[in-house]
């Protein structure tokens, strides 16, 4: 049999004295045959039953009676306007980045023929109704298709607002440009702008009204340079002036 | 005031989603505990109202942090006030009170301190204790939590809380057991160390 001293109790005659239980067999038949434990299992005794007062006094102690309007007072001001949890946050503000992003991102495309606009002459060469013109389809243009500047091959130029196909009108070289190689990189931008414009730039542009828009495709090869362009759609209803 | 065994899960859902008397059950029934704890470890009915205000006011603008899968709400909160009182009193370290300047100390009446019971040096006894067994005095001795709530509240193991409590109570005992003008000097000796 194992012989056990006064540490093997501790745990025990505290937790005894916790409860203000009688000790068990065990703890009691030590307790009657060590003297120190005895006393410490009294003291332990002593002190469960002052923390009892003690606990029952923190009982009767109560809080400020002010403090349930102040909190209710604070509860009311935030929760008025209840904050979304956070999985909602994160999701809107996922949402509000990608907007911002595609506007971004929008805005550029926008801006980016402007440039290529104001380098490069735009010339009016494809109609849907016209013979095929001395062009070839995108990307590839050839050197043999630069259309001279006073000698027009284009019939006179149907009536204002008259849509051309977009699909089927093939790109035309732009005056004074170099053609596009054939392994050259190129993209089209779809642009708007006065039909003046490319009459200024030489081009064989008959419409009875010069400030009518024109909507195109530019061929713009990654230098940033328009080389070939090809007509969308011509409409006067918005006049140049109006819009300078 | 309601125990805090009556909150029910629809109420705490009531109250993150806003509603004013769902906010009163959880105030009703559990501040009154958040408040002896403080007043426990700081021995001070001011302090410890402030403490269990800054508990719930935490409370009303973190409602989601509460996750009831890890515990009760009651050691949850204990666990607040826990974090706001050790924040307190790394204030308060920056500061010596008045009362413990020379010119307090002189003005204090000679001769010997009247005798006092049991009870009111359990008091400056606890209050004296180092803070890591004060807490599992108060919260398991004076709030009757188990030690497995105790240990939630305070996180960390349940045989730390105990073999904490049990060295508490060795020297609450020792305290007890000495004569009031003498365990003064004692106890601070031993607990220095």
């Amino acid at each position: 049999m194992v012989k056990m001293n006064c540490a093997d109790y501790k745990n025990a005659l505290i937790e005894t004295a916790r409860a203000l239980q009688a000790p068990p067999a065990d703890l009691k038949s030590h307790l009657d045959t060590c003297a120190k434990c005895r006393a410490d299992f009294a003291s332990q005794r002593r002190l469960t039953e002052a923390l009892r007062i003690v606990r029952a006094d923190a009982a009767t102690a109560l809080p400020p009676p002010a403090a349930e309007l102040l909190l209710l007072a604070e509860f009311n001001r935030v929760r008025r306007k209840p904050a979304p949890p956070v999985r909602y946050r994160i999701a809107a503000g996922a949402l509000a980045a990608s907007l911002l992003a595609g506007w971004a991102g929008w805005t550029l495309l926008e801006r980016s023929p402007a440039p290529a606009t104001k380098q490069s002459p735009v010339v009016i060469a494809a109609r849907a109704n016209s013979p095929a013109p001395p062009a070839t389809t995108a990307p590839e243009v050839p050197k043999t298709v630069r259309p001279k500047r006073h000698k027009p091959a284009l019939p006179p130029s149907p009536a204002p607002a008259e849509t051309l196909a977009e699909n089927d009108a093939p790109f035309v070289s732009i005056p004074f440009t170099a053609p596009l190689a054939p392994y050259e990189r190129a993209d089209v931008v779809r642009v708007e702008l006065p039909v003046s414009a490319l009459i200024a730039a030489g081009l064989p542009v008959r419409v009875p009204d010069p400030a009518a828009r024109a909507r195109a495709d530019l061929l713009v090869s990654e230098d940033g340079r328009a080389r070939a362009v090809r007509l969308i759609s011509v409409s006067d209803s918005v006049s140049y002036r109006s819009i300078r | 005031m309601r125990e805090p065994e009556t909150i029910r899960d629809d109420e705490l859902k009531r109250f993150r989603a806003g509603d004013r008397e769902a906010f009163t059950a959880v105030y009703s029934a559990h501040y009154p505990a958040v408040f002896r704890f403080a007043l426990h470890m700081t021995a001070d009915s001011q302090k410890a109202a402030e403490t269990a205000q800054d508990v719930f006011v935490w409370l009303i603008h973190h409602a989601e942090d509460y996750d009831p899968a890890r515990g009760s709400l009651g050691a949850f909160l204990t666990g607040v006030a826990r974090k706001f009182l050790q924040r307190r009193r790394y204030k308060e370290q920056r500061w010596v009170p008045f009362d413990e300047t020379l010119a307090d100390r002189d003005r204090r009446p000679e001769g010997p301190e009247p005798d006092t019971s049991d009870a009111d040096r359990l008091r400056a006894a606890i209050a004296a204790l180092p803070e890591r067994y004060r807490e599992v005095v108060a919260l398991c001795d004076l709030e009757g939590k188990s030690y497995e709530e105790a240990a939630a509240a305070l996180e960390c193991a349940v045989g730390t809380v105990r073999s904490r409590l049990h060295r508490a109570r060795d020297l609450l005992a020792r305290k007890l057991q000495r004569k009031p003008e003498e365990s003064k000097c004692e106890v601070r000796m031993t607990w220095s160390k």
